[in-house]
């Protein structure tokens, strides 16, 4: 059991380590804590007289319990992970891929070494983009109990290595390449890269015409939203948020009184990811609209 | 969901934390009425448990989030652990709080999940959080975010019980044993689990690079 390494201390691929990095500073709206204690019987200066005691103390234990234990890792942007799919892409030309799955900074990293304490209840993750399909089986249950392989029994196995090319990672034990984190093939290397270097650089205006769409919606004009979410779908067809883009339309159509294409929306996004979030929440949404 | 060991081998946390079950299900009348068995003190309590909250509330709430609790519910979510232990303050021992609180928010977090499968109601306030989540902020926030967002997307893919595991090993930097313990299982059994669990994530993030790389498309 000594043996035990977490994937962040082991070779991660650079995506697994941005996202597994990523829920290290997570955290509760600051006023949360006085909350529950105020719900609990626990009166802000008993609260405050305990974090006193108890800050460095606590801090040790989230920071330590997170995994960040002692290994450095820089972490790498969203951005700077697409902008290494991007560079690698286009070196790919018939040479291998992504340079490197160790995780270090490059120039263009940008780096969030401190800790943003975002209010979670009004700042909420930004939704990713649909998933492709329903890909992703679960592997093969194991029989648990005593049906462990010897190998395994008592200690954790070291995290295979290799996870770059297959959909469904291989149950032996992978060798190693010590090479790329995904496999593009090079054919399509540049188009992929480019449409990611478009994907980023975009974002931001993305963000704004859905916030847009969304205050419009807010404010009782589903019509305006509409207008706003059709200008959307024609600008970026292929946009990074164009499934948050959807899920709105859904909503205005709703409101609408169109029900038909709400459910035309809806059903395009929960067959192109059925177990997704945003399927979900067009079917929440559908149901809470129905009469 | 876990195969469970017989009672026999369970450890005293473990059976301290099945104790703990009604209020996990929602019977709160019912811990209330028993109580703690050892009483302490009101103010020793308010105190103790504010300590515990300054120590690991930050945490609880982390784990209930990436155990799939949404994020409208996880300040309720982590309430209820606390309550939980509110009432078990006594008999929670010195050294076990970390791990008295992990095996409490593990069923809490089920519950919740039961919930939301049940009734995968999206309360359109959730949208309406989601709103304020685009609005511009620095390019690493919102990396960050987005990158939590991808990593919640992941999990998802994750059975429940590879998932707890996942989670307790991989993000809360519980040890084998400790994941053995807290999800009442034997300790190849967790290691069998952590195994698969990695192979699940390991799928479920390529496909998420495959995406990222094809410009996001569905």
């Amino acid at each position: 059991m000594t043996d035990t390494v977490p994937m962040l201390l082991g070779e991660p691929t650079e995506l697994e380590a941005l996202l597994l990095k990523s829920a290290e500073d997570d955290e509760p709206a600051a006023e949360a804590l006085e909350k529950v204690g105020a719900a609990l019987g626990v009166g802000a200066a008993t609260l405050a007289a305990a974090s006193a005691g108890s800050a460095l103390a606590g801090q040790a234990a989230a920071a330590g319990h997170a995994v960040a234990l002692s290994k450095p890792l820089t972490f790498l942007s969203l951005a700077k992970w697409l902008a290494v799919g991007i560079g690698a892409g286009i070196a790919t030309g018939g040479v291998a891929q992504v340079a490197s799955r160790a995780v270090e900074p490059a120039p263009t990293a940008i780096v969030t070494a401190a800790p943003v304490a975002a209010p979670p209840r009004t700042v909420a993750p930004l939704p990713p983009a649909p998933r492709a399909e329903a890909a992703n089986p679960a592997p093969e249950p194991a029989p648990e109990g005593s049906a462990v392989p010897p190998a395994s029994t008592g200690t954790f196995a070291p995290l295979p290595a290799a996870t770059a090319s297959a959909a469904a990672v291989p149950t032996a034990a992978p060798a190693h390449t010590g090479s790329a984190a995904f496999d593009a093939p090079a054919a399509n290397a540049v188009g992929a890269s480019v449409s990611a270097l478009d994907n980023v650089s975009t974002l931001g205006d993305e963000t704004k015409a859905l916030d847009g769409a969304r205050a419009a919606l807010a404010a009782g004009r589903a019509a305006q939203a509409l207008t706003g979410l059709d200008a959307y779908r024609a600008k970026w067809p292929a946009g990074a948020l164009r499934a948050e883009a959807a899920l709105l339309r859904v909503d205005a159509l709703l409101r609408l009184g169109n029900r038909a294409a709400a459910e035309r929306e809806a059903n395009a996004l929960i067959s192109a990811a059925p177990s997704s979030r945003y399927a979900t929440r067009a079917r929440a949404l559908l149901a809470a609209k129905r009469e | 969901m876990m195969a469970k060991v017989p009672s026999s081998s369970q450890s005293s946390v473990a059976r301290s934390l099945a104790d703990s079950d009604a209020t996990s299900e929602g019977e709160h009348e019912q811990v209330r009425r028993s109580g703690p068995q050892v009483r302490l003190g009101a103010a020793a309590s308010e105190h103790a448990l504010a300590r515990l909250l300054q120590e690991h509330f930050r945490m609880v709430w982390r784990a209930l989030r990436r155990l799939g609790v949404p994020e409208h519910a996880v300040d309720d979510s982590a309430q209820e652990v606390f309550l939980v232990a509110s009432r078990k303050l006594a008999t929670i021992e010195e050294g076990q709080e970390r791990r008295f609180l992990y095996g409490v928010a593990l069923r809490v977090a089920a519950n919740a999940r039961r919930a939301r499968a049940a009734r995968p109601e999206v309360p359109l306030g959730e949208l309406v959080d989601e709103t304020a989540s685009s609005t511009p902020s620095p390019e690493a926030l919102l990396d960050r975010k987005r990158a939590r967002a991808l990593l919640d997307e992941a999990l998802e893919q994750l059975p429940d019980d590879l998932r707890t595991a996942f989670v307790l090993f991989e993000l809360e930097g519980c040890s084998g044993p400790e994941v053995a313990e807290l999800c009442e299982i034997p300790l190849g059994t967790a290691a069998s689990r952590l195994r698969r669990a990695r192979e699940a994530f390991q799928a479920a993030v390529s496909e998420i690079g495959r995406r990222l790389k094809r410009g996001g498309e569905p």
